[in-house]
């Protein structure tokens, strides 16, 4: 059954979110056999084999060839059948696990991530999907009664599982089939840690648990930890967990400047450091101050706000948007905890975190954009970058134009650099 | 070991056992019981209301 996720409490679907994380690193482990460490959750990416960066189940045939988004591309549908929208024969990555729980429909007015004010696509025209493997028919969902709601957001209480090397197929209904359909699933994928992304648990693991890795502590424990993953829409996200998402990081952040030999302790660290949220913008044009230089070209000049210059994207790409070679500063210690976007009819897909080592973290972002067309999202995965440490944030847009898209991140310095101590 | 300190072992080791097992029989249930009825009273985030079940 699929429920309009209207009529779901928030912690009924973060349950299911949780459950099919805890579902995938079970398959991952072997029934908790291996290292919870081994692997890492993130969202799964539609795309087809001409994206640069990731992508893990190919389409039948790519609305937009190197895009990586969910999309039907028509002709790959037959109006009043179920039609099959994945790459022939398409099998799982080995060693990766896929859950599907949801779906969306990003193609009702205002909805869909065109990055233009083009003409919506017909809506409404969604009617099934049935999930296939191999021979099975793994689950079949009605999808019209969600189509009540004013945003069409479906989550399952019964999420469909796909192991390592499974042949997959899904296959949609739709009563039309001239336009392209804007719809995709919402699926968490566990693979390998490093594959793709490696996560910065360090910090905070030392800061709030007294480790140095996941593998120390008790097992029930790692899991909590392993299943903060993946970008949350905001209202998805509790009070509560807005709290803990802030208090995990400001706890890890003074701990920081602790490690980094700054203060003696933690207090001391309080003492002597304080804690904002960072600015973007133009640097060396600034009337007052930026912490991240944004790319080569400013979008205004002297801007002290998040903007990113349509010269710093390639559509289809993550695209560097902050200068090339940027740091964080000395005696700087940041978390990136989500992003808020104020663009007009945006465009983000995907957005990741990047040192010099490589990718900490990505998200992919088309779900944070379906219950509001201005979109955003937080992380229970904060990712954290110490002093000095090499820092990118790269996004993927579908459009080279101008975009807004805010990195929520915290920055930790001294009394005195920004905000005085009295 | 002479037979009769071993029929003498199993004399007050019988005359033991059934003691022993009134003293280990009562309680456990009663834990048990406790245990239960607060796992009840705290629904865990594997316990809220629609059965999720998985297709895999």
């Amino acid at each position: 059954m699929i429920f309009p996720i209207q009529e779901l409490s928030i912690d009924k679907i973060n349950q299911i979110k949780t459950m099919t994380k805890l579902r995938l690193l079970e398959k991952a482990t072997r029934g908790w056999q291996r290292p919870i460490s081994n692997y890492v959750i993130r969202e799964v990416v539609f795309g087809d084999s001409t994206v640069t960066d990731i992508y893990d189940i190919e389409p039948r045939t790519a609305v937009s060839a190197g895009i990586p988004q969910w999309a039907f591309d028509a002709n790959d549908l037959t109006a009043d059948d179920l039609s099959s929208v994945v790459k022939a024969g398409e099998d799982i990555d080995d060693d990766a696990y896929i859950g599907f729980y949801g779906f969306f429909d990003l193609g009702l007015e205002a909805g869909e991530t065109t990055g233009a004010a083009d003409t919506p696509p017909s809506n409404g025209a969604f009617v099934s999907a049935k999930f296939v493997r191999g021979s099975s028919d793994l689950d079949f969902w009605q999808l019209e009664h969600l189509y009540s709601y004013d945003y069409v957001m479906g989550i399952t209480n019964r999420p469909v599982i796909y192991t390592s090397d499974e042949k997959i197929d899904i296959k949609v209904c739709c009563t039309e089939a001239t336009t392209d359909k804007f719809a995709g699933f919402r699926a968490y994928i566990c693979e390998p840690a490093g594959r793709n992304i490696s996560p910065t648990l360090g910090p905070e693991l030392r800061a709030i648990y007294g480790v140095d890795s996941l593998d120390q502590l008790p097992l029930e424990e790692q899991k909590k930890v392993a299943v903060r993953a993946g970008i949350d829409p905001l209202t998805e996200v509790t009070p509560a967990m807005v709290d803990d998402i802030y208090n995990r990081a400001v706890q890890t952040l003074y701990q920081m400047v602790v490690d980094a030999g700054l203060a003696n302790s933690v207090i001391e660290a309080k003492e002597n450091y304080i804690i904002r949220e960072a600015v973007g913008g133009d640097k060396s044009d600034a009337t007052d101050f930026v912490d991240f230089d944004q790319s080569a070209t400013a979008q205004t000049t002297g801007q002290q706000n998040w903007a990113q210059d349509a010269s710093a994207i390639t559509a289809g790409d993550l695209s560097s948007v902050l200068a090339s070679g940027t740091k964080v500063p000395d005696k700087k210690f940041i978390a990136v905890i989500g992003f808020a976007d104020k663009t007009a009819n945006p465009s983000l897909i995907g957005m990741s975190l990047n040192d010099g080592a490589g990718m900490k973290e990505f998200w992919q972002t088309e779900h944070c954009y379906v219950a509001n067309a201005k979109g955003g999202g937080l992380s229970q995965r904060i990712t954290y970058f110490k002093q000095n440490s090499p820092f990118d944030i790269k996004m993927n847009f579908k459009v080279a134009r101008d975009n807004f898209v805010i990195p929520r991140i915290l920055i930790c310095e001294q009394y005195g650099d920004v905000i005085s101590s009295a | 070991m002479l037979l009769k300190q071993k029929l003498a072992r199993l004399k007050q080791g019988s005359n033991k056992r059934v003691v022993r097992s009134v003293q280990r029989v009562t309680p456990k249930p009663v834990v048990r019981r406790e245990e239960t009825k607060k796992e009840r009273a705290v629904p865990s985030m594997y316990n809220l209301g629609t059965e999720i079940t998985f297709r895999d």
